[in-house]
Formats: structure tokens, sequence, C-alpha cells
């Protein structure tokens, strides 16, 4: 059977960023600058540029600008320091990762899960095939286990055919997270190897990620997600020759080879998560805060099981609080009986489900903040710097959309629902960075505003800021400045402006999980599709046209009021928010090309 | 990783900081010589008076 991604196979990753204290040094140099500048800038806009007269559109633009560097600072504290933990190498025995092991000592035992629902079990057979070929240098018992949610005899056979385990389940309660679980309780290995149905283990993934587990304390390791079929475009010397023949061929060549490669049509759904794994998440480490995203992370199974017990006794200590508080008491009755009490705790005992995974549509994260916030057994996680397997991207913006949705959607609920700021347990570097993210999916709010300011502005004339004057240019200049060279530094070696307009256009999606959230809706979604959707998806991206389309008709209003000898606007406010609006369009022109982005027809096979 | 792929990653930022430095240059000096308003710009009443 063939697929649109085998000839991609060949692909390799790339190396993670090599830290240099030189470069970390320069960057925090550069965020301190930005710090600076920003806050002299932020406290100009509140005491000295409000345009009194139209406080309904200063106050929201000067209140997004606040909430958009409170972002800002949340992102330098992420990118402050790498301290990746040493690669040990790998334990030969089981009493090497548990210090106090009771019974005699053995290897390691591995178990394998493939979760999956209803994607092509031939898909799932490769990643079967590359776990097996997983090497290892001392004896281990490693079971590789089919977690199928699809209840499927093609997928049965294929497990058959392969000679590994096959386990399924009657429902489908709590959806991945479930499926999880009763993976969990089918097995009993030491350690739990997480793959989605498309995950393929390199062979090094074990013998350079268990060392980790030396340190009893470590309850996970994640190692950084990798697509190796992202689209790869053409570059700009092919493109020119395609469209002026030998000519432009030359010229693009010359030009490539001056300014580095320069490609169209590449990674059109800008999903490279290098900027997510090799700087976030890596970076977490030194405040060992960094969360697991799932697919290829490895589980210490004692750590899931006693995170699981502490939740469960919480949840039904919970419960016995709000019985016992709801019980009327006699006169002269000061506590309710011990038997009573020992009543209301075996309901509740029953009535709570104990999940080694939470039933949460990102049941990782949350997991993860569960593991982070036990300070007694003050659990690690580890972000490992290599990519140790290959996976597939969302192929169209369908499956693009439904991923997306379910991170933003998932994140925000517990935000909202489990904030874990004001979670016990969590230190104050663990709580920022978790509030970093959290903060990033509320951006949606202040990003519409930035959307809607230069729309505003032409349309009616009314500016948000008391004149578009050199004082305001020469404080936000240097801000602006300071902000782009930290974000340059603090990401070398991986692109990262692309991610910045896509974080602009995510907008739709990002508010409708806000209003999900926000309303208590269930956060309904289906299983990211690994197959490419065939179609274009323009009316996913309706409101990114809607907002191009009416900046655009803004910037040529205003224009032909101008040209026409109108004085609603001042010269400089008119450039200004052209250029503005312009940035705004660029930055949702990516999406609105992803909508109708169809692969080559050399690749155009599932 | 050679300095050179830090610097191509790097394009997208140091274009952007050219065009707002370019942009920024050309607003101060559109604000000095055409007479930039110090009063409000445009509000709802200021469009009726002018």
């Amino acid at each position: 059977m063939s697929f649109y991604f085998d000839r991609f196979e060949d692909r390799r990753p790339p190396e993670p960023v090599p830290h240099s204290a030189l470069r970390q040094s320069v960057f925090r140099l550069l965020a301190l600058a930005a710090v600076a500048t920003g806050l002299w800038y932020l406290s100009w806009r509140w005491t000295a540029s409000l345009n009194y007269e139209a406080l309904w559109f200063a106050l929201p633009l000067v209140l997004a600008e606040t909430c958009a560097f409170i972002g800002l600072l949340l992102y330098y504290i992420n990118l402050w320091k790498v301290s990746d933990p040493p690669i040990t190498p790998p334990p030969a025995t089981i009493a090497e990762c548990v210090p106090d092991l009771h019974g005699p000592d053995r290897p390691l035992s591995v178990d394998v899960f493939f979760a999956t629902y209803n994607e092509d079990p031939e898909l799932v057979r490769l990643g079967i095939r590359d776990a097996r070929a997983m090497r290892y240098p001392h004896p281990l018992n490693l079971v590789i286990h089919v977690l199928d949610d699809g209840r499927r005899e093609e997928m049965r056979a294929v497990a058959e055919q392969e000679g590994v385990n096959y386990i399924t389940r009657p429902d489908n309660a709590g959806y991945k997270a479930g499926n999880l679980r009763n993976g969990i309780e089918e097995t009993d290995g030491d350690f739990i190897l997480i793959c989605d149905a498309d995950t393929r283990p390199f062979p090094t993934l074990l013998e350079r990620t268990m060392g980790y587990f030396r340190d009893p304390r470590v309850a996970w390791v994640q190692t950084p997600q990798w697509f190796f079929d992202l689209p790869e475009g053409i570059g700009l010397g092919e493109a020119l020759g395609q469209a002026l023949g030998r000519p432009g061929r030359t010229i693009g060549g010359a030009i490539e080879r001056v300014f580095g490669p320069i490609r169209f049509g590449e990674d059109p759904f800008v999903s490279d998560p290098r900027l997510f794994y090799d700087v976030l998440l890596r970076r977490r480490n030194w405040a060992n805060a960094a969360f697991c995203c799932g697919a290829a992370s490895i589980h210490r199974r004692e750590a899931v099981i006693e995170a699981a017990l502490r939740s469960y006794g919480a949840a039904v200590e919970r419960a016995m609080n709000l019985t016992t508080a709801s019980i009327s008491r006699a006169p002269g009755e000061n506590a309710v009986s011990t038997g009573l009490l020992n009543a209301i705790r075996d309901e509740a005992a029953h009535a709570i489900e104990f999940t080694p995974y939470k039933f949460h549509v990102s049941e990782d994260i949350y997991t993860s903040i569960v593991l982070h916030s036990d300070r007694e057994r003050d659990w690690r996680s580890i972000q490992h710097p290599y990519v140790e397997s290959k996976m597939l991207s969302p192929q169209d913006l369908l499956s693009w959309t439904v991923q997306r949705f379910k991170y933003a959607g998932g994140t925000l609920d517990i935000f909202f629902h489990d904030n874990p700021l004001w979670r016990k347990g969590l230190s104050l570097p663990q709580k920022l960075m978790y509030g970093s993210t959290f903060w990033s999916y509320l951006g949606a709010i202040w990003n519409l505003v930035f959307l809607a300011a230069p729309v505003i502005y032409l349309l009616t004339g009314i500016a948000p800021v008391d004149g578009f004057t050199v004082e305001l240019f020469n404080r936000l200049l240097p801000f602006l400045i300071a902000m782009e060279l930290a974000a340059m530094v603090g990401t070398w070696g991986i692109p990262g402006n692309r991610g910045k307009s896509s974080y602009l256009s995510f907008f739709p999606i990002n508010l409708q999980a806000i209003w999900t959230v926000v309303t208590g809706r269930p956060i309904a979604f289906k299983v990211t599709p690994k197959q490419r959707q065939q179609g274009r998806f323009y009316r996913l991206v309706w409101p990114q046209i809607a907002v191009m389309g009416l900046t655009l008709g803004a910037i040529a209003y205003a224009l032909s009021l101008h040209l026409a000898g109108s004085d609603q606007y001042s010269l400089t406010g008119l450039v200004a928010n052209i250029f503005w609006g312009f940035h705004n369009c660029m930055a949702l022109a990516g999406i609105v090309y992803a909508a109708g982005w169809q692969p080559p027809a050399s690749e155009a096979k599932t | 990783m050679r300095f050179r792929d830090g610097l191509v990653a790097a394009r997208g930022h140091l274009i952007f900081i050219v065009v707002l430095c370019v942009l920024f240059g050309a607003l101060q000096h559109l604000d000095r010589t055409q007479g930039g308003t110090d009063l409000p710009e445009a509000s709802a009443t200021t469009i009726q008076t002018r």
C-alpha cells in the first residue's frame, strides 16, 4: 500500500539548536531593553496619549496593548534560561530507576501504546514495525499494544499479523484519555511510551531517553514531535524558471545564493512545531514546567498511577466536604458523626471514577499539571531536545482547524475551570510557565482589537491616540525594534516570523474556543483526521477574509477621501494606519492561502 | 549550526526591522514637514468641526 508521504521517508529531522551562552546573554539584554522601552511607551500611552474624546476606542486599544505586553513578559520569562538535563546512559535494570525497589531486580519493561480510533490500520502497521526496531543496549521487556477505540476487525488483524497485543473496550468513554486508561489497566510495564496512530518511533528513542529515569523523580520525558511530511514548496529559482524560463531560474538562483533559500508554498499551515518544542518547551526544563504533549512521550507508570490516586483522593474529599456542609444538624450536635462520615466517604468513592488519565480534551497538559503540583513526590518532567520519532502533519485546513480548536478549547477549559495558578503545589516559575500558555490563547481577544483599530480609524477618522505625532513614533519605534531583535536572538536558528503572523490569524478559532468554554458548552471535536481531506476550505476562514476585505476597503476609502481633499485624516495617521492595515492583511493572507492549498499532483494520493 | 543558517532564519525579523525604520523615518519627516497636529487627531466632534 502506498501513502502520499512515501516520498518523504528519507527525510531526516533537524538537529536541536545548540546552546550558546553568548547568544543567551544577548537575548537577555535585548529582552530587558524591550521591557524597559515597553514600560516607557505604555506608561506614556496610559498617562499622556489617550484620545479622551473617543475613549470607547482609546481604552480598548491601550488595554489590548497592555495585555499583549503582559504576554511578552511571560514569553521572555519562558525564554530566559536554557538548561538541558544531561543525557545519561540507559539503565540496565529497574533498580537503577527505582532506588527503594521491593522484590528482585530485573530488566526494564516498557509498554508501547498506539492509540487509534479510525485511522488506516496500514498506517498503524508502519508505526508498529518502527517500534519493534527500537534499540536498547540491555535486555528489555518491550510489549507493543494497539489500543483501538474503533473496535475494527482490520485493526485487530494487523495487530495479529505483526504479533502485537490488541486491546479494545466496549465504549469510547473519555475519548483518547479513556483509551489510554484502558490500556494502563490492561498492562503492567514499568514505563509507557505513548504513540498516536501516525507516530513512527526512531530506533534511538528508548536508548537516548530512558537514562533520564535514573532520577527517580522523573515522571515523564517528552520528545519533540516532528512532521516529516510538511510540503516543501518550490524555490524562488524554480518558480521564476517556470514563469520566465532560463533567465528567471538564473536570477532566482542568484538571489537564493545571496539571501538563502526562498520557498513558496512551504508548510502552508505553519505546522512546523520547532518553535514550540525546541524553544518554548525546552526552555521550561529549568523551571520543571515542560508539559506533556501526548505522542512521543515516555511515562513512569508509578507516577501516572500515583498522580491519579492523589487526584482521586482530593476529589473524594471535595465531595465529602460538600455533602457534610449541606447536612442539617440537630441542636447541640457539633459535628457529623463518624459513622455518617464514613458512609459519605464510601458513597463518594463509589461515585467518583478513578482515572489514570484525566478525562479531558487536553488530557496531556491536565495530567502534567496534576504531576507538577505534587510537592510531596516532586515529580520532574523532561523535554528531550532531540527528535526521536516522526509523524504526520494536518494536510488540509479542516484537520488543522480541528486540531487547533482542540488545543485551544482544552487549554482554556483548564484555565477557566481548574486554573493551575490557584492550585497548591505548583512553584511560581511553574505557574508563570503555565500562565504563559493560557495567556497566549486569550490573545485572540486583544488581537481582535489590533485587527479592528486601523479599520476603525480609516473608516471614521477617529483616532485612538491623541495625535499620530513624533512623540508616539519616538516611543513606539525603540520598543518595536527591541522586541523584534529579542525575538530574533531568542529564537535564533528557527524562523519565527511566520509563527507570529499565524498567531494573529488564529483569532476566530481561539475566540470560538473562549466562547465555548465561557458559556459552558462541551468542546466538541472530531479526532484529527490523519488522511488528507479533499477540497478547498474557504468557509473555515470567512472571518479572516472578512477582516482582510474590510481592511482593504477601508484603505481604499480613506485614500480616496484624502485624494479628494478631505482633511479627515492627518497624513501621518493615514500612512501609519495604512501600513498597519497592510501588515494585518499579510498576516491573515497565509491562512487564506492555506484554505485553498492543494498538494502538488505528485503528492495527491492518500 | 552555522551563523549563516541563523541569519537566514532571522530574515523575516531583519526585514521587518528595516521596514519599521523606513516607515517611522518617513512618518517623522511627514510630521515635521506637514505640521502634524497636536490636537486630538480626529474624534467624532473634531470631524464635524473640521
